[in-house]
């Protein structure tokens, strides 16, 4: 008996150590988040001393060289480092956000065509369907690159649907003839295409933060509020979700509605990523899964534990991507896919032989 | 409680099932079997009410199953399926706790259920385990137990307790041993004690049998025998079940025993 009234006891401990430990580990990411943040505004191609920038910021006169400074902050580097944290806490929260619902650790939504619908649909309204006031550009391809999104979340779905769930080899396989099709679309489009946009789609397939200024910035920042918001709303939709489809429904839940909604959010997280900052690949696979390990798969803590780690990433990403070979600039895509791709690897190695079963 | 009128399973283009009828009442612990895909698990998924078809005519506490939202379903019944599915390292816990997603309570009551649920069925010392390390019969009790905590509203069983709510299990006891196959049975029949209404697919047929208030033989498309064990098991129903001859056998209880 003596063992029977002691494990409520053991199970409590656990359970307050568990939080403890997510706790301090969330406040560890949240100042290194810091630190990378202060470390992408004072470091690139131009070298910054934040303390003369901000003393500048109080003072009537300054030196010409601390007003270069004090422009290269307020107007390229930190609406830049804001974008870059929301894309990444975006893109991260919708790979975690897919995941959950598709029952597999695998499903990024570049990785399943997502981004590469929302590509091909901004490339042609880059190129060749421009709109009819310039001033709405990046609204106007916005628009196409959230319905491109769309479009390939329902081919995807539509494909790996079968009764039984979802099936995650049809999943990859959709996704890998949807890229394929995107690519198609975008080759096209690169074929006939004036040199500006060429220029245009060229720089922004390999995914570019270099886009940021303050309007943009608004819009993203307000669509990754609107984001985190539903999607945070969802979380325990997800646990449930994470037991198969019918489970979740004996459980109460509505799931088709769910369901829905969730789609719609990765839907809309990638699409305006895509739409603003191009093709930023493998945050959402490599994200979520290095949140699991450290946090727990409960999606009441993971979902924002992505976001995190999501924007911490890609903060360092881009200040690589800035400082690396200076005054080049990398494409942050490129970045991203060199970590994720050979991380990708290291997870289907680890999941061979169950893929088929998913 | 729950009436069966006019029930036709299909899955496919076959027909499992035709023109099926039975009712269930409170305190009812049901046995179902028969072959292999003869649909036991398919009328399970019908008597959910998560996929109900137009050729169903089934009330639910007086209401047609098809006017219940699946918030409604979930406080009033359970269902446990066969394989369980696990992709993520949840803690068993973490799952157990996801089963009172539908119930608003403090959270000292909730973990009160858990821990008197875990108790019943052994898995006190699983709980902070990561539920894909567990062995097979380990995540099936584990199942159970969250199975069980949708429909408990109170750690505490009186007789009245459970009444109205309905489990419904699909083969809940085939990857346990001797002991835990015991623990299984013996809490479901105090759960039935307190009026749940227990509905049970098991191929276990001389497991079941002590402890099952009845049981229904499918075959042929429909119910052979709808009664008590010791008279729905007779040679000639489990012959047409099991299309293969079967020896009955009886111990000083009266309880029947099939062999081969």
């Amino acid at each position: 008996m003596s063992t029977l009234t002691q494990q409520p006891q053991a199970y409590q401990q656990f359970v307050q150590a568990r939080v403890r430990e997510r706790k301090l580990r969330a406040a560890l990411i949240t100042v290194a988040l810091m630190a990378a943040m202060y470390a992408g505004l004072v470091s690139g191609s131009y070298e910054i001393q934040l303390a003369q920038v901000v003393s500048s910021m109080f003072s009537v006169q300054s030196a010409s060289d601390v007003a270069t400074q004090y422009y290269i902050v307020t107007e390229l580097r930190l609406p830049r480092v804001l974008m870059t944290a929301t894309v990444g806490a975006m893109l991260a929260m919708s790979g975690c956000a897919m995941q959950g619902l598709v029952r597999n650790p695998l499903a990024d939504p570049g990785l399943i065509g997502i981004a590469g619908g929302a590509a091909a649909a901004a490339a042609v309204s880059m190129a060749i369907l421009p709109p009819f006031i310039p001033a709405l550009a990046p609204v106007w391809v916005a628009t196409w690159a959230f319905g491109g999104a769309l479009m390939a979340v329902w081919l995807v779905v539509r494909f790996a649907s079968t009764p039984g769930g979802m099936s995650v080899a049809s999943l990859i396989l959709a996704g890998v003839a949807i890229n394929a099709l995107s690519g198609t679309i975008i080759g096209a489009v690169s074929y006939v295409a004036s040199d500006d946009a060429l220029r245009q789609i060229t720089y922004w397939t390999m995914g570019s933060m270099a886009g940021a200024q303050w309007s943009v910035v608004a819009v993203i920042t307000g669509a990754g509020m609107l984001a985190t918001a539903g999607l945070v709303a969802c979380r325990q939709a997800l646990n449930l979700l994470a037991l198969g489809e019918s489970d979740a429904a004996y459980m109460g839940l509505n799931v088709k509605r769910y369901k829905q909604t969730i789609l719609w959010l990765v839907a809309f997280s990638v699409g305006m990523a895509t739409a603003l900052c191009g093709i930023i690949s493998f945050v959402g696979l490599v994200v979520p899964h290095i949140c699991r390990s450290l946090f727990g798969v409960e999606h009441r803590f993971l979902l924002p534990a992505c976001g995190l780690m999501g924007a911490l990433l890609l903060v360092v990403a881009d200040t690589l991507s800035r400082s690396l070979f200076p005054p080049m600039e990398i494409p942050i895509g490129i970045v991203t896919s060199a970590i994720g791709a050979p991380f990708f690897l290291y997870l289907l190695w680890q999941q061979k032989g169950r893929l088929g079963f998913g | 409680m729950l009436h069966v009128n006019n029930l036709t399973v299909t899955r496919g283009r076959r027909t499992l099932l035709e023109s099926f009828k039975a009712f269930f009442e409170p305190g009812e612990f049901v046995a179902i079997v028969g072959e292999n895909g003869c649909g036991k698990s398919s009328l399970l998924s019908e008597l959910s009410g998560a996929n109900v078809t137009t050729s169903s005519d089934i009330c639910f506490h007086g209401k047609p199953l098809q006017d219940f939202t699946s918030s409604e379903l979930a406080s009033l019944r359970a269902v446990m399926q066969q394989t369980p599915v696990t992709p993520f390292g949840f803690v068993s816990a973490e799952i157990l706790e996801m089963a009172r997603n539908q119930i608003t309570e403090s959270p000292d009551k909730r973990q009160q259920c858990i821990q008197q649920v875990a108790r019943w069925l052994e898995i006190s010392h699983l709980l902070t385990r990561n539920i894909q390390t567990l062995s097979g019969g380990e995540r099936q009790r584990v199942f159970l137990a969250k199975t069980v905590l949708q429909i408990l509203p109170s750690p505490e069983l009186h007789s009245q307790t459970l009444s109205g709510r309905m489990l419904l299990l699909d083969e809940p006891t085939s990857a346990l041993d001797l002991r835990h196959q015991k623990i299984v049975m013996q809490t479901l029949t105090r759960l039935c004690q307190a009026g749940l209404c227990v509905l049970c697919v098991s191929h276990d047929i001389n497991l079941i049998t002590p402890y099952a208030s009845r049981m229904m033989v499918l075959g042929e498309k429909r119910c052979l025998a709808d009664a008590p064990p010791a008279e729905a098991l007779t040679a000639n129903v489990l012959a047409r079940c099991f299309h293969t001859q079967l020896k009955l056998l009886k111990n000083e209880q009266q309880i029947v025993f099939v062999t081969h």
